[in-house]
């Protein structure tokens, strides 16, 4: 193993070798599988590895390639797939009990985009069942560890996707992002993801918590190959009715854009409780370098954004409820066979977690007679309040800075027991999805937290990636983009040092493993 | 006795309210599925423009308001042949309110309609197992899933049975004539709940309502609400008191029983649909379907009176059924005279229907047949006899009349010579006949003419076999 | 929950859940130490968002959706191919005849009145 194997370059890098004919992409996906196979043991981002379909799809590439055709954006090129995202003849797991052996029979919107355009897709990645949760803890279906530190979480609920980029089992991949499910994992692990704007990114074959939260998001290790994918997965779909009909730049092309002169808001709101004093630091500091890059910073107040966390756990489990109705045994996955369809039902969705059931009894109770207008309608008025401190923001300032996460990775088990202390974890990103906003983590340096500690390999320092956020306006994912990659490639030789160092350190525990890491029943 | 009404009625489109796939009736079972009806995990609906745009139409013949913007939202409950657990449809924020419906009476009454939404069907269940003591299970078919519907509720304007039949019969007639549903209620097209309760004499607030379901037909609207009258007349009588409860209409036995008390009644926490935007009309589009609603059975008959001169009776029949005066129509447009054509179809072609009992959703030839018949008879081709036999084959066969015909021989014979010959034979043959005439018994020409179509097949021309007898007459009375 | 945990405003208590009633709503079987532990937990989360009672919304609008002035697209109604039977009813747990097999209502849902009136309502019920 050493830094230039092909599993240890970003998509970009990829593409250009095989272009130039000195790769070919069957090379590039057995490598990422032999990565796979080498670190998944201790990683465990895979709910299923499509190595059939994978290879069969890079060989197809490899012959459209030799016979000089265009092979697509992202020609060859190895994705994973968060698994609440359909991929006809797949598993679509969500994490649950509920759907382990359901097969999805359509691909979603996105999925059948990666695919015209000649992405491999070569598994589907563990989460948060239903994608409820920040840590992929409350995946039914397998424990995903951070890479950084396996005793620690990866966040989530795109935990598997954003641990599988950070360890390099794969270039590229696609999570959700609700209430930050995509930023908050990237920011734990250390890479870069993405929420568009909702309406951006179909969410036709997500398989719905929140319909009006969702979005699909990307994840990378540079903000240049989550351009790549942006590319590929933007645009109209009228399979959804809240996707929007509008014009998709080259997110690509927008990177060269200068950033000069561009405004940026950093709310006072977002440093006050909960933050740890690492993350604030190398917050602090990344506010330094993007006044280094031309970038103006002024302090503003979103003030309504301190009651986004509990708006957000009012309307998110209450459209979950209803979003979860349709998991009755009736037509698809698993069911309990009893005497009444009543008895049927309860004790099918006896196969929730108690996270979900936690979530839906929440949003049952916030839709029910007598306090829907106690909580859900005027969770929907507070959401106004929000979007409006947001729109307000916007006409002054171009994007809106604060950490992505008020702390870096926390220990696998340390919040299980106290939900609101689990929900703490999304206090930064859910006012994005409640104002619909686009919304980036990048790495933005490292907090130091205790190591293992002990004699032998035991250190006394873990470091642990901390995330920067950037929001921007609706559709205005470019500049948002622009300035992550700015930022990114300013911090980028110090993170990418510490990213390999932290790769090379994988894989040591699965010398002899077999190729197998199919987890669950997925 | 206050009754209010809720009536829901499938929508003539040729696909489901939020996906594409057929809303054909009687497909095999689960064949007319998709994700999206499915409620498969993560579909998404799309709306059907046609559903909207018909049940626009409906609105605006029911007189309602129609809202610029409405919203669709979501009825949760579960059953087992609703697929996603909630059904799409509007709550707070309709497609149209504040309608009504005239009835004749006597006396005519006005009964207003309170609002009219979208919303899509449910699955169908066939229940299997004879007896609840039996291992017993139901099977379900999707097809019928997510077909829309326009459901209308009316304000509890109406007081009797009777007046509950003519709003149905009204509802009915117009839904049909608009083409917006083919409200067939044994297909299930149409379903009636209803609301009652009696007004305790002397006392303003009506009493407990009772919710009936189960009404399968308009019969059984009008004698389970006559039945839940006497029921609880009898109850306030013997001073008790109506139970607050769902009750259904068992059709063989008559009566009506309890469902399930209404106390326990379902909370389907309504909410938006975050899958779908507001429904947003413009006023211009509202324009444009307003322009296309189609005239009314009572604007037709005036426009069929008092523009085509055809007989108030005749116009009447002729716009009972939309289909019927969809074909009278047609005919118009291919050019027909208006009494010939509606002469045609009012004794022959309906005169044919009935005797196979035949609808008017089945008329068995097309206007554009019906009126070359008639301009065959007109050119003097074919002798209206003859054209009567070629209708029953047109509509037995589905044939062109110019090409039965064509291939049968049935022109009309006006050869003078061939005629000429016949005639010598029958004055020769009908020697009592020809006294007759010269006695002056002008009767009997036409019995000498009924004998030429009959030598003929009924194909000779009966105009000039009459100037041919009565020229060859007059000379034998010269004679 | 929210983050200036000073600012509490002194709103009067959470409502009490009734969580039997509410997992009844949302079909969900609640074994009796799992009841007692929603109910904690629920009940938690509740005096936590008391804080948002604190703000006046009488007078704004709600936000349903993040779909700004969006307007609902409609779409022309043309028959497009679905799934097939096949393909539907592989994924289904029963099936018999190509029709989805279920158990019944079970007694609650059933007629609450005389025994021999439940197949034929059922029947019926279902006839809509």
């Amino acid at each position: 193993m050493n830094d230039d194997a092909l599993w240890n370059m970003k998509a970009s890098a990829l593409l250009e070798l095989m272009a130039a004919g000195e790769v070919s992409s069957v090379e590039v996906v057995e490598a990422f599988l032999d990565r796979i196979s080498e670190v998944e043991r201790e990683v465990g981002a895979f709910l299923e590895v499509m190595q059939e379909e994978a290879l069969a799809q890079a060989r197809r590439i490899d012959k459209l390639r030799q016979s000089g055709e265009y092979p697509g954006l992202l020609g060859g090129i190895p994705v994973a797939v968060k698994d609440n995202i359909c991929a006809a003849g797949a598993g679509c797991t969500c994490g649950s009990r509920m759907l382990a052996d359901w097969t999805a029979p359509y691909d979603a919107t996105v999925v059948r985009a990666l695919k015209e355009q000649g992405a491999v897709i070569i598994g589907k990645t563990n989460m948060d069942e239903f994608a409820m949760g920040s840590s992929t803890e409350n995946s039914a279906l397998g424990v995903t560890r951070n890479p950084w530190d396996l005793r620690r979480v990866p966040g989530g609920s795109s935990g598997g996707s954003a641990a599988a980029v950070a360890a390099g089992e794969v270039p590229l991949a696609l999570g959700s992002d609700t209430g930050g499910s995509v930023r908050q994992p990237a920011a734990f692990t250390g890479v870069t993801g993405l929420k568009p704007t909702y309406g951006r990114v179909s969410r036709y074959g997500l398989v719905a918590f929140a319909s009006s939260l969702d979005q699909i998001g990307p994840l990378a290790a540079d903000v240049k190959d989550l351009c790549l994918l942006m590319d590929v997965i933007s645009g109209f779909d009228e399979r959804d009715s809240t996707s929007e009909d509008r014009p998709v730049p080259s997110y690509s092309q927008a990177l060269s854009r200068s950033t000069r002169g561009l405004k940026g808001g950093v709310p006072k709101e977002c440093l006050t409780q909960g933050v740890s004093p690492g993350v604030r630091r190398c917050f602090e500091r990344a506010l330094e370098m993007l006044e280094e890059l031309g970038i103006d910073i002024k302090e503003i107040s979103l003030p309504m954004t301190r009651y986004a966390l509990d708006c957000y756990y009012i309307i998110a489990p209450a459209e979950a409820s209803s979003n979860l109705s349709r998991f009755d045994g009736v037509r698809y996955g698993v069911r309990a066979e009893t005497e009444s369809f009543e008895k049927m039902y309860m004790r099918t969705r006896r196969n929730f977690g108690p996270e979900v059931r936690r979530r839906i009894m929440l949003g049952t109770f916030a839709l029910s007679a007598g306090y829907y207008d106690a909580y859900y309608l005027r969770a929907a008025k507070v959401r106004t309040l929000i979007r409006r401190d947001f729109k307000r923001a916007f006409e002054e300032f171009d994007i809106i800075l604060s950490p992505t996460a008020p702390t870096s990775a926390f220990l696998l088990g340390e919040r299980t027991q106290d939900p609101l202390s689990m929900y703490m974890a999304d206090v930064l990103t859910v006012p994005a999805n409640l104002a619909g906003l686009p919304a980036l983590s990048v790495p933005c340096g490292f907090e130091e937290v205790p190591g293992s500690g002990g004699g032998g390999e035991g250190e006394m320092v873990r470091r642990l990636p901390v995330g920067l956020q950037i929001t921007g306006r609706p559709f205005d994912e470019e500049t948002v983009l622009c300035a992550g990659h700015a930022f990114y490639q300013a911090v980028a030789p110090g993170v990418e040092a510490e990213l390999a160092r932290m790769r090379k350190g994988l894989g040591r525990a699965s010398q002899g493993s077999t190729r197998c890491c199919v987890q669950g029943s997925g | 006795m206050v009754v209010g009404l809720e009536v829901h009625a499938e929508l003539l489109t040729k696909s489901k309210m939020f996906c594409r796939c057929s809303t054909r009736f009687g497909d095999p079972p689960n064949s007319n599925v998709c994700p999206v009806c499915l409620g498969l995990p993560g579909s998404l609906p799309v709306v059907n423009g046609e559903a909207v745009r018909l049940a626009v139409i409906a609105a605006l013949t029911l007189n309602c308001q129609v809202n610029l913007r409405s919203r669709f939202a979501r009825k949760n409950y579960f059953y087992p042949d609703l697929p996603k657990g909630y059904q799409i449809s509007q709550y707070d924020e309709p497609l149209a309110v504040n309608g009504y419906v005239m009835i004749p009476g006597p006396p005519p009454k006005k009964i207003r309609i309170r609002r009219l939404h979208l919303e899509e069907d449910a699955g169908k269940s066939l229940h299997a197992g004879d007896d609840i003591t039996r291992a017993a299970y139901s099977l379900l078919d999707f097809n019928r899933c997510g077909v829309p519907l326009i459901e209308i509720v009316s304000e509890p304007d109406i007081s009797s049975p009777e007046e509950a039949r003519q709003y149905l019969e009204e509802l009915r007639r117009i839904l049909e004539f608009t083409g917006v549903s083919d409200v067939k209620m044994e297909e299930g097209s149409m379903r009636v709940d209803s609301n009652i309760s009696l007004r305790r004499a002397g006392q303003d607030q009506p009493g407990a309502l009772v919710e009936l379901k189960n009404l399968n037909s308009f019969r059984a609207v009008v004698r389970a609400l006559a039945y839940e009258r006497d029921r609880q007349s009898r109850i306030l009588a013997a001073g008790g008191t109506v139970l607050r409860e769902t009750r259904g209409w068992d059709e063989s036995l008559e009566i009506t029983v309890p469902l399930r008390a209404k106390e326990t009644s379902e909370d389907y926490r309504y909410f938006p649909d975050p899958d779908l935007p507001p429904l947003v009309l413009s006023e211009e589009w509202l324009e444009k379907v307003r322009r296309e609603v189609p005239p009314l059975p009572e604007e037709k008959r005036e426009y069929y009176v008092n523009v085509l001169g055809i007989p108030a009776y005749d116009a009447g029949i002729l716009t009972s059924s939309r289909k019927l005066a969809e074909f009278f129509d047609e005919c118009m447009s291919e050019g027909a005279d208006p009494k010939v054509a509606s002469n045609w179809i009012l004794s022959e072609l309906l005169g044919y229907m009935n005797s196979c009992g035949l609808g008017p959703d089945a008329i068995p030839t097309s206007p554009e047949f019906l009126v070359k018949l008639v301009k065959l008879i007109e050119k003097g081709v074919i002798s209206g006899r003859i054209a009567k036999d070629i209708l029953v084959k047109m509509a037995e066969t589905g044939r062109d009349p110019e090409e039965i015909v064509r291939e049968e021989g049935l022109q009309q014979v006006t050869d003078e010579a061939f005629l000429q010959q016949v005639i010598d034979q029958v004055i020769a043959e009908n020697p009592s006949a020809v006294e007759g005439i010269k006695k002056g018994r002008s009767k009997a020409i036409g019995f000498l003419v009924g004998q030429v179509m009959k030598k003929t097949g009924g194909r000779a021309n009966p105009e000039i076999v009459n100037i041919i007898i009565k020229s060859k007459l007059e000379w034998i009375r010269d004679a | 929950m929210t983050l200036n945990a000073g600012a509490r405003s002194e709103g009067k208590a959470a409502p009490k859940i009734d969580v039997k009633h509410v997992a009844r709503l949302a079909m969900l079987e609640l074994e009796p130490e799992e009841t007692e532990r929603m109910q904690r937990e629920l009940q938690s989360i509740l005096e936590h968002m008391k804080e948002l009672f604190s703000l006046d919304v009488e007078d704004v609008e709600p936000s349903f959706g993040s779909f700004d002035g969006a307007e609902l697209r409609l779409y022309p109604d043309e028959l497009r191919l679905g799934l097939c039977s096949e393909e539907f009813l592989r994924s289904v747990p029963a099936v018999r005849d190509s029709y989805v097999m279920v158990p019944r209502a079970g007694q609650e849902q059933r007629s609450s009145g005389e025994e021999n009136h439940s197949r034929r309502e059922l029947q019926a019920k279902n006839e809509r």
